[in-house]
């Protein structure tokens, strides 16, 4: 497959100078940022002149002025930020994309369906808010797969605010299982077992969800993961040892909270990060290697779980 | 009135972990026949198996005699879960004999019907694999609570005794793959 080396080589060639020539669009944009700051800061120096009524005659009008300026920056610079992130996914995204393979297809302005998150069940809580984007198609060898950044909300309502809690936020992935199931499995991440000890936490566990708690044998997979399902018998048809020490694996690799679902005929995978994915830097220089490569690596996360999973070896039927 | 709630709650106590115990002994049971279930599946699979080699496989007489044989055995009645088990360890070790003698055909790895039926075969081994962990997972709970207290004092009196697991073998251990069986 492809190599780091061979990206560096396409970041010289080709990505280095759409980089570039995206640099001027974000440093006018930056420049726009740093002048709402600073009339936001004589914004806030009128404030407390006006609070403490000294040199009131200059500090009003400066004030309301240092605000409509801050309105005009920004007005202005939306649609320019809208048009630097379209730039930037299209010129440098989609060229990441396209050089793992070709033929896998990429909507940035898209993101997986509401039904297909509800469809999961991987997370229980209703949403609010639902937004997500840069959505990837593709088939590795004999598997189909879907895939996109997602972040679901809910707003939670106290006496006197309501705030946005996120239920889920990072890579939402399915693929096809070639396997039509009868019940549903859930593998999520043990959070009571780590705090209260192996014995009381799979007391708890019991309760996280409705379906049964399922005990298996490896102890590693036991102690990262807590998994339930409707059928005691098809979860470790699915979950064999060597799955299990996949799956381990995976997790090592993306180094980052994992779920799983097996539902219907697919498996679902939501991998959680804490920042946005895929999105261009405003306030440094986006030209750097680096970054490319860690999207290089997030979108290799297709491939890393169809092939921990086996996905393509088929072992599983369809009856 | 407080020996009355300490007595209620004894009482409940004991409610608990007896419904506990009753309801762990069932799941072996449970877990036991989601084994049968699977094993009935692959000795159905097997007639047809067999007819659609013997002929080409003329000269593995014995080794197809064999299985018959076995399947004969674990499909008759009134056998005690030790020996099914027995039975079934050995069948599936004739049933490894035999996945390795079809290599040496190619005829027969290349004749639709028979690839069909390796594929069902081989998710029936993939199920019976999971339906062995299955009945092991329970009976280790189930051993664990006649065994640890204060349920084993309730286990005694009821005179449970501890479960064997089954022996898994090796190359259940490892994951059943259809192209490492088959190499199809």
């Amino acid at each position: 497959m492809h190599s780091i080396e061979k990206l560096q080589s396409l970041y010289d060639s080709e990505l280095l100078n759409e980089l570039t020539s995206l640099e001027q669009a974000r440093k006018s944009i930056r420049s726009n940022y740093i002048k709402a700051i600073l009339a936001f800061l004589l914004a806030g120096v009128c404030a407390f002149c006006v609070s403490n009524e000294v040199l009131l005659s200059v500090a009003v009008p400066m004030m309301l002025a240092a605000l409509a300026y801050i309105v005009y920056v920004l007005v202005k610079s939306s649609s320019k930020v809208k048009q630097f992130k379209a730039d930037f996914k299209r010129q440098v995204v989609q060229k990441i994309i396209q050089f793992i393979d070709p033929t896998w297809k990429y909507y940035p302005e898209k993101a997986i369906s509401r039904a297909e998150y509800i469809e999961s069940e991987l997370f229980l809580k209703s949403f609010d808010k639902y937004k997500g984007d840069d959505l990837i198609l593709g088939k590795i060898e004999k598997t189909d797969f879907k895939c996109s950044e997602l972040h679901t909300q809910y707003i939670k309502k106290t006496k006197d605010k309501e705030e946005d809690v996120t239920i889920f936020k990072g890579l939402f992935f399915h693929a096809d299982f070639n396997k039509d199931f009868n019940g549903k499995t859930f593998i999520s991440t043990d959070h009571t077992g780590k705090i209260l000890g192996s014995m009381i936490g799979d007391f708890f566990e019991q309760f996280t969800r409705k379906e049964d708690l399922v005990k298996l044998e490896n102890p590693e997979f036991e102690k990262a993961f807590v998994v339930h399902s409707t059928d005691q018998i098809e979860a470790r048809y699915i979950l064999t040892p060597k799955i299990m020490e996949r799956i381990i694996n995976f997790k090592k690799v993306v180094g980052v909270p994992v779920v799983f679902s097996f539902v219907g005929s697919r498996v679902y995978c939501a991998i959680s990060f804490k920042e946005a994915l895929f999105e261009p830097k405003i306030f440094r220089s986006n030209i750097n290697f680096d970054d490319v490569k860690q999207m290089y690596e997030l979108f290799k996360i297709n491939e890393t779980i169809i092939q921990e999973l086996n996905l393509n070896t088929r072992i599983w039927t369809k009856a | 009135m407080s020996l009355v709630i300490i007595s209620g709650i004894v009482v409940v106590v004991f409610i608990a972990i007896y419904n506990n115990l009753v309801r762990k002994r069932n799941e072996v049971e449970n877990a036991f026949s989601g084994i049968d279930v699977q094993l009935k599946k692959r000795y159905d699979l097997i007639p047809n198996l067999i007819s659609t080699v013997q002929q080409l496989m003329s000269h593995e007489k014995e080794l197809l005699e064999n299985i018959t044989k076995l399947r004969t055995q674990a499909m008759s009645d009134g056998l005690s879960s030790d020996e099914k088990v027995k039975i079934d360890n050995q069948l599936s070790s004739a049933m490894g004999k035999f996945n390795i003698t079809v290599e040496n055909y190619p005829e027969i790895k290349s004749d639709e019907s028979f690839v069909n039926l390796q594929q069902s075969f081989n998710e029936v081994e993939s199920q019976i694999s999971a339906a062995r962990r299955t009945f092991n997972a329970a009976v280790t709970a189930y051993n664990n609570a006649i065994e640890t207290f204060p349920s084993n004092l309730l286990a005694g009196m009821l005179s449970y005794k501890r479960k064997n697991v089954l022996e898994i073998p090796q190359e259940e251990r490892e994951n059943i793959s259809a192209k490492a069986l088959f190499n199809s």
